[in-house]
């Protein structure tokens, strides 16, 4: 019987989670930008800088 | 303000009626484009025949895929937006002077765009990676026009709440609003992530800040540039219930597993724009990894609940009229009506060709032996062409006679159109995945390398399939052409609608009870159960295969 009441709780939440267009948007866009955008840039601009030496190397290589 | 109408007893407020129309149409006109610019192109990518120039080739393809990918595709989608949010809730259109202010800052920039393309100062393709720079005005137009669509968006939002107030839906919005909604959110992070990014480039282009890294461009674009094809697949999808449910009476099996499929489109299809980047070194494997094989394979998951629910749903209502056997509801099904065909070719396709390559392209170890090759835009004519547009004509001949209020001209040419543009394109999707496979570069105007100090020697099979290439191609523009004289004919010289009776394709209610066919199956619908195992055999298969070709890639000790 709790058991039952459990599900309906979770089957409702769905159900809120569903018909309200406001919070599907905010979730969609905080899923978003937290997993792809934030995480995405923060490992860019872990990358280091290319020395200077390497890249006047390059720069000279492609002339 | 509304006009009752007679056919599906909606109530239709006129003024959004009226931007309903006036983006469909300039949607119709920027495909228009499109299609010349494909033609061009299709003609210059085999080898021997080279009709264009190189620096008029890489111009077409930008025009191309502007207005394939975007004008068109956005145009239709915001058209769909205000009919779901107004006509199929009986209710009003929240702000008229906004949304026509929302059509003119797209149109404003869509023609900024094609202008700088056209007059050459815009060869950067699609893509525009940094250190490629367009005029500014084409970075402006690129501005104009996601502010407008944004807006587009906005209001869609506005009309849900205005509706909601005026008792037009009180808990559940209809599944097809609810698909419109989930295109919508898509619609926002693509927007957003546009002006997050094109403001700088926009700055840059005028000269005011130095660079734009193009690492933070990449990641960033592809929030714009694959977001925005999630908003064909969302509306696309939404297309196929909505003419599910007006040929045939379709009802899906359960509307809570399909909002729950369109749900994990909200939550995790956006992510799946890191497979553009699996080849990039800056960004680690997890974030590859979690983005591209766990996100992704949750919004694959939406897209086997729909290929299962939309083809069911047309089963299901074809059995209550009584057809037995695995496929008598299929055989029966109103082939005649073009929607009703361009829906399930549309369906087949996007599954067979668009999505099946979709998962392996999209995947990090199968990815290398597609990347960069034709297979990429072959499998987007697998998916944005077959899928979402051949979608969004079959949904057109429903518009014209319900919104347009007119007959459909060329009706027995237009019964054809979908078989010509569907076969079209699936013959030229295959030959450019084959093409892909065999090594054939993606974007390269001379693939031959004529004149280079060193050859590259192709197998022979590739002339085949560029043959193959050429008849898709030209069969796929042919059947567009015919799909746009169609429309235009009807939209602005076909006979006047009066009434229900002059309707060429009929609107079918949903069959109340079985007809004498109690099923002694515990299967609900057998037939769309072969179908899904048919396609599932398919999927192992080319699954199996990328693997083979990609051990063939290295050999390993």
């Amino acid at each position: 019987m709790e058991q039952e009441k459990e599900k309906n709780k979770k089957g409702s939440l769905l159900r809120e989670i569903l018909d309200d267009p406001m919070l599907l948007l905010f979730l969609g866009v905080a899923v978003y930008i937290i997993f792809y955008v934030i995480w995405g840039i923060m490992e860019v601009s872990q990358v280091s800088e290319l020395p200077a030496q390497i890249k006047q190397i390059f720069l000279t290589q492609g002339r | 303000m509304f006009r009752k109408c007679d056919i599906t007893g909606f109530e239709v407020d006129k003024r959004g009626e009226a931007l309903i129309k006036v983006n469909a149409v300039f949607a119709v006109i920027f495909f228009l484009v499109a299609i010349i610019a494909a033609f061009f192109l299709v003609l210059t990518r085999h080898p021997t025949i080279h009709l264009l120039p190189p620096h008029l080739y890489y111009r077409f393809l930008t025009l191309h895929g502007w207005n394939a990918l975007l004008f068109w595709i956005i145009f239709f989608e915001i058209a769909g937006l205000y009919f779901g949010s107004t006509v199929v809730l009986n209710s009003r259109f929240s702000s008229p002077p906004l949304g026509w202010l929302a059509f003119f800052l797209m149109l404003g920039g869509a023609l900024l765009i094609n202008y700088t393309i056209l007059q050459g100062k815009a060869d950067v393709l699609f893509t525009s990676y940094p250190p490629l720079k367009a005029h500014w005005l084409y970075y402006l137009g690129v501005l104009l026009f996601a502010i407008g669509a944004l807006l587009g968006v906005i209001l869609f939002f506005a009309n849900l709440v205005v509706a909601k107030r005026e008792g037009k839906w009180e808990r559940s919005l209809p599944l097809f609003t609810f698909g419109l909604l989930t295109a919508a959110i898509i619609a926002v992070v693509t927007l957003v992530s546009g002006a997050i990014i094109f403001i700088p480039t926009f700055l840059w282009s005028l000269g005011i800040i130095d660079k734009v890294d193009p690492e933070n461009y990449r990641i960033i674009f592809w929030g714009v540039g694959h977001p925005a094809q999630q908003i064909n697949l969302a509306a696309m999808i939404s297309a196929w219930y909505l003419i599910s449910y007006l040929s045939v009476g379709g009802i899906t099996p359960s509307e809570k597993i399909s909002r729950l499929a369109f749900l994990l489109y909200i939550f995790f299809i956006n992510l799946a724009s890191a497979h553009h980047l699996l080849v990039d070194p800056a960004v680690s494997p997890a974030w590859k990894v979690f983005n591209t094989s766990y996100a992704m394979y949750l919004a694959v998951l939406g897209s086997m609940i729909h290929a299962y629910a939309i083809p069911a749903s047309v089963e299901l209502a074809q059995r209550k009229r009584g057809y037995r056997g695995i496929f008598a509801w299929l055989a029966k099904a109103p082939w005649g009506n073009p929607a009703f065909s361009a829906m399930f070719i549309s369906l087949v396709g996007f599954g067979f060709i668009g999505g099946v390559t979709g998962v392996m392209i999209g995947k990090e170890q199968t990815n290398i032996i597609h990347h960069n090759t034709l297979a990429v835009p072959g499998h987007f004519k697998g998916t944005v062409v077959i899928g979402t547009t051949l979608a969004f004509m079959g949904a057109t001949y429903y518009l014209i006679p319900l919104i347009f209020r007119r007959k459909i001209v060329l009706y027995s040419l237009a019964k054809v159109q979908p078989w010509l543009f569907g076969l079209g394109i699936a013959i030229l999707a295959i030959s450019m995945l084959a093409l892909g496979y065999l090594g054939v570069p993606r974007r390269h105007y001379d693939i031959l390398f004529s004149n280079a100090p060193f050859k590259h020697e192709f197998n022979p099979a590739m002339w085949f399939f560029w043959t193959l290439f050429v008849i898709g191609g030209v069969s796929a523009v042919l059947g567009a052409l015919l799909w746009i004289l169609i429309v235009v004919l009807s939209v602005f010289f076909g006979p006047k609608l009066k009434g229900p009776e002059d309707m060429q394709i009929p609107i079918v209610l949903p069959p109340q009870e079985e007809k004498k066919n109690p099923s002694h199956s515990s299967i609900l619908c057998p037939g769309t159960l072969t179908l899904i195992f048919i396609f599932f055999v398919w999927f192992m298969t080319y699954f199996f295969l990328n693997w083979k070709w990609l051990s063939a890639t290295w050999y390993v000790k």
